[in-house]
């Protein structure tokens, strides 16, 4: 269960961080009355530079409409015509992490004489990428912890099971049944007990996340795959728990 | 024909304690033999060497057709469905009652159901037993106890039954009428193999005894011979 609210955590994560990556840009405002004949020399130089998917000239009157179709007309009433200034946006790859790309360009460029002004990606973007980064080795790192925890846990319950048996199985040992036999019943529970404990962990997990959704519609779910890989992983080491307690415990 | 052959064993454990010194004897198909000796002679040691429980340090125990030399893990169930054993605390399970006690050495190998039921019914007839098939261990007397697991052992039809002091628990009437039982089987043609601290069991019938002395084999008294 710690695993999945993990993975769901880290999947929400990245999934916010790349629709702050696919929002995100870097813009150099041009200085007044700039044409994109004058930035094409600009351009030529950032569409060469590594980590810069798209570079495009914006002219005022773009800037201008896409104002209004953020924010509407009424902030624009009473100002000068148009007061945006035309700039050139920089889209960076999401391959690569945001912050050296946008230090390098803002370093590099922004004191190009055509350039006025940059607006660089808000310190948000930077933070969610690092906690993006560490929520994934935090995840794989538990994950590991706890199917090792989790085996140790069934082994025990299964030598458990073996000592709450010793007569039958000792009768059984001595009245000639094979071993398959004897084994068989105890690596079936420690499957079941690993599955049935990854059944309810999903339950919890698709709860709480089906929950979470009346407060974040946008939660990304676990895609179905993982829920059946968290049951089924469950079930593979409980399985494995099982065997280890046989081969130590039971002695032929 | 030999079913037992037992060549030159010896068994240590720890440091210093031999069980058992190079003890050499074999078994023929339907013989009765007692193997005499005090508590800690070697009697169960040697026993557990029979049922491949235990492996010989040195030396050879030949079974059934098993060899203890070469014999696999995955073949010992096989072996024990050739050996019965009878024990001093019986190892009945509690949790079933005399029926289900016989019928779980039956069920454990695989046998169909309907066989189970005519064997069991068999066996109960055997050892006096039908009338109480339904009761628990709890419910039966030690020789009650004993008889069942006797049944028990001769299950599957074994070659040898091999027993570790069969009547220590019992009171003297049950040990003379579990050994009339035990007298009864061989002569249907199965092998017996009973270890003993009572000289007196003996004395009942004359029978081949062997004797074993802090791990030595001192003694192979044949049939008939005095003690």
């Amino acid at each position: 269960m710690i695993l999945g609210a993990f993975a769901i955590v880290t999947l929400n994560l990245r999934s916010t961080l790349g629709s702050l990556k696919r929002k995100v840009h870097l813009e150099f405002y041009l200085r007044d009355g700039a044409t994109k004949a004058d930035a094409t020399g600009f351009i030529a130089m950032l569409e060469t530079e590594e980590g810069v998917e798209s570079v495009e000239f914006v002219t005022a009157e773009k800037a201008r409409i896409e104002f209004i179709e953020e924010y509407g007309e009424d902030l624009l009433r009473g100002l000068p015509k148009n007061p945006f200034p035309p700039s050139v946006r920089v889209r960076l790859s999401q391959a690569l992490t945001m912050g050296e790309a946008v230090t390098k360009l803002a370093d590099k460029y922004s004191k190009e004489s055509i350039v006025a002004e940059l607006s660089a990606p808000n310190r948000i973007a930077y933070r969610l990428a690092k906690l993006s980064g560490i929520s994934l080795i935090l995840t794989v790192g538990w994950g590991i912890i706890l199917l090792f925890a989790a085996t140790i846990i069934i082994t025990n319950t299964v030598r458990l099971a073996i000592a709450q048996r010793a007569d039958s199985i000792a009768i059984m040992q001595l009245v000639g049944a094979s071993n398959s036999f004897i084994r068989m019943p105890f690596i079936f529970e420690g499957v079941l007990h690993g599955a049935a404990s990854g059944g309810l962990a999903w339950l919890i997990i698709w709860g709480l996340t089906e929950a979470s959704a009346y407060i974040l519609p946008e939660i990304v779910r676990l895609p179905i795959l993982i829920h059946i890989a968290i049951v089924l992983l469950g079930g593979a080491f409980g399985g494995v728990g099982s065997l280890i307690a046989l081969r130590k415990y039971l002695r032929y | 024909m030999a079913i037992l052959e037992v060549k030159s064993v010896t068994k240590s454990y720890g440091k210093g304690w031999t069980a058992l010194s190079r003890v050499d004897f074999s078994l023929r198909e339907g013989e009765f033999v007692f193997l005499v000796g005090s508590s800690g002679a070697g009697k169960s040691t040697l026993l557990s060497l029979i049922t491949m429980e235990e492996r010989p340090d040195s030396g050879k125990v030949a079974v059934a057709g098993f060899d203890s030399e070469t014999i696999k893990n995955e073949e010992i169930p096989l072996l024990r469905r050739k050996i019965g054993v009878v024990f001093q605390d019986f190892r009945l399970l509690r949790e079933m009652t005399a029926w289900e006690n016989i019928a779980f050495a039956l069920k454990v190998t695989g046998q169909p159901r309907k066989y189970i039921k005519k064997r069991v019914f068999e066996l109960l007839s055997m050892v006096g037993l039908t009338h109480k098939a339904q009761s628990y261990p709890h419910e039966l007397s030690g020789g009650e106890k004993q008889r069942i697991a006797v049944a028990r052992a001769l299950a599957n039809n074994p070659l040898l039954l091999l027993a570790d002091e069969p009547t220590g628990n019992l009171d003297p009437r049950a040990t003379d009428e579990l050994l009339e039982l035990f007298f009864e089987i061989n002569m249907q043609g199965t092998a017996v193999f009973m270890a003993t601290h009572n000289t007196a069991l003996i004395d009942l019938s004359p029978k081949r005894v062997l004797e074993l002395e802090n791990g030595v084999l001192v003694g192979d008294r044949s049939a008939g011979a005095a003690l």
